[in-house]
């Protein structure tokens, strides 16, 4: 009988607590060769999550198990693990070239060979200086130097803010093309920007005030919900505020997600005329993660 | 890894060394000069003790420190696999390197040097170089960990602070009991008694050392959970 492939990072009722804001009993895991998407308003919790899987700070209650072995502040654990946070930090006097020598120092599994390919498909110049490196390209080579170790994790803390269109389109093309190609790596991706979590992650971890809402993949999101479509916001008692309707486009339509269970109850709650200003279409995974999150 | 660290620090710091060499050379050459004219080493070893022992290591901790907490560049150390110890060990191990090597130059190259071009070199006695070397561990163990708890301003300001009252406590020492103090010159003047001393100061430096890096490493690790503020 096969041995069950034990995850790459485990979270086990992790719980963290700061002045008034808490990790509640965050669990999830992360499988081989996929891309997890972390997702979640600023203060939700993402960036505590993602420390304490680094090991970065003591929990509370719970544990992060990496290949099965508990994390700890300052462990070994960075060895296995890639970073790229959202404004990767350099030492600005080194070249691009210094910075990779500097790095390899400490990763016994350093692939240079790995190194070299990437920083000719991140078209990195070597003898540049980090300090003339724009945000694109200084995003570029802290993942190139997350990735050069090989690691089996990969964490991504929102790596695509603040970049123009362009580089963040390369960043994502690139995490898709680094699933395709049968990497073992799992990938926590960290965003707030919806349409980039959705676009490459297999698999969803939403966080509300410290909590998990939701874990589920981006095709089955949708699927439990429906969307309202009106040409103007509407008050549905007990159920929908006008708050909850958001602008859809220029026409002044206005939409809001509702789990597709209620759909028959609200209809009936409102008037005649309300109703016929309203239809009932398929939410989009990014129409109803703005709801839950 | 700790070469690398030792390197890197070195080498981003490379002008600021330079020219600490420089000014080292210069001051050292003229109480060289000094030294040689009158045939006493006081004004050699009151600018070493001055400039190396105290001044040095708050500027080279500034430096191989305060700068990684201004520039937030500790926070790729902080990503690196390595452990507080190491982290520690290496900021203190080049810190250490580059004084000794400056006092080296301060004590014996330059007065010899200088001595020589007047015709008659001039040469410390082993025991005081051996024992001046000692010195400078002292000041590193309380400057290291004063710098990773503090920003650089204050930590200037506190390390100054302290050696202004060690000296002070010193004098009123001296002047309240002269007898003790005279003792302790008779002990330690002699060849046999210089050797004690320097001894001593290398044990009593080198324990200070180690339970400087030992705070050290527990203030950055304690420092960098507790800095870490809710996303």
């Amino acid at each position: 009988m096969e041995k069950p492939v034990p995850a790459v990072l485990e979270a086990k009722s992790v719980v963290k607590r700061y002045g008034d804001f808490a990790l509640q009993d965050v669990s999830f895991t992360l499988e081989a060769g996929t891309i997890t998407g972390l997702v979640g308003r600023n203060g939700a919790g993402k960036s505590t999550l993602i420390r304490g899987t680094m090991g970065l700070i003591r929990l509370d209650g719970g544990s992060f198990l990496l290949l099965g072995e508990p994390t700890r502040p300052f462990g070994d654990q960075m060895q296995r693990i890639g970073y790229v946070p959202d404004q990767p930090v350099f030492y600005e006097w080194m070249t691009v070239d210094e910075t990779i020598a500097f790095m390899s120092k400490f990763f016994p599994r350093f692939n240079p060979a790995l190194a070299a390919k990437l920083k000719n498909d991140f078209e990195l110049v070597g003898s540049k200086p980090v300090r003339a490196l724009s945000s694109g390209m200084r995003t570029k080579l802290s993942l190139l130097l997350a990735l050069v170790h090989e690691p089996p994790l990969l964490i991504l803390d929102e790596p695509t803010s603040g970049l123009d269109p362009i580089f963040r389109a390369e960043i994502l093309d690139f995490l898709s093309q680094l699933r395709r190609s049968g990497t073992s790596t799992a990938t926590l991706f960290s965003s707030h920007i919806i349409s980039d979590v959705e676009r490459v992650a297999d698999k969803l971890v939403i966080l509300r005030d410290g909590k998990v809402v939701t874990i589920s993949t981006v095709q089955e999101i949708p699927g439990s919900w429906a969307m309202l479509v009106a040409d103007r916001a509407l008050e549905v008692p007990g159920s929908v505020s006008r708050k909850s309707w958001r602008v859809m486009n220029n026409s002044g339509a206005v939409s809001c997600c509702v789990p597709a269970q209620q759909i028959d109850h609200l209809l009936r709650s409102l008037s005649e005329e309300d109703r016929r200003r309203i239809r009932v279409e398929q939410p989009t995974a990014e129409a109803v993660l703005m709801e839950l999150i | 890894m700790i070469r690398a660290l030792i390197l890197k620090d070195l080498r981003q710091h490379r002008k600021s060394l330079l020219a600490l060499v420089a000014t080292a050379l210069v001051l050292s050459a003229g109480a060289s000069a000094g030294a040689v004219a009158g045939r006493k080493m006081d004004g050699v070893y009151g600018f070493a003790f001055g400039f190396l022992v105290v001044a040095a290591p708050i500027v080279l901790t500034m430096w191989f420190i305060g700068h990684e907490k201004v520039k937030e560049t500790i926070r790729v150390l902080r990503l690196l696999p390595i452990s507080p110890r190491t982290l520690m060990g290496a900021k203190m191990i080049g810190i250490v390197l580059v004084i000794e090597l400056l006092l080296l130059g301060a004590l014996v190259l330059t007065p010899a040097l200088v001595g020589l071009v007047a015709g008659q070199p001039l040469f410390p006695p082993f025991a005081v170089v051996v024992g001046f070397l000692a010195l400078p561990l002292l000041s590193i163990s309380v400057m290291v960990p004063l710098f990773i708890h503090y920003d650089y301003k204050i930590a200037g300001q506190v390390a100054f602070g302290i050696f202004f009252g060690a000296s002070t406590l010193l004098l009123v020492v001296v002047k309240q009991f002269p007898d003790v103090g005279q003792k302790l010159a008779v002990l330690f003047s002699d060849a046999s008694g210089l050797r004690i001393a320097a001894l001593l100061l290398w044990l009593f430096g080198l324990l200070a050392l180690a339970l400087g890096w030992f705070v050290a490493s527990r203030i950055y690790e304690w420092k960098e959970w507790s800095d870490l503020g809710e996303d």
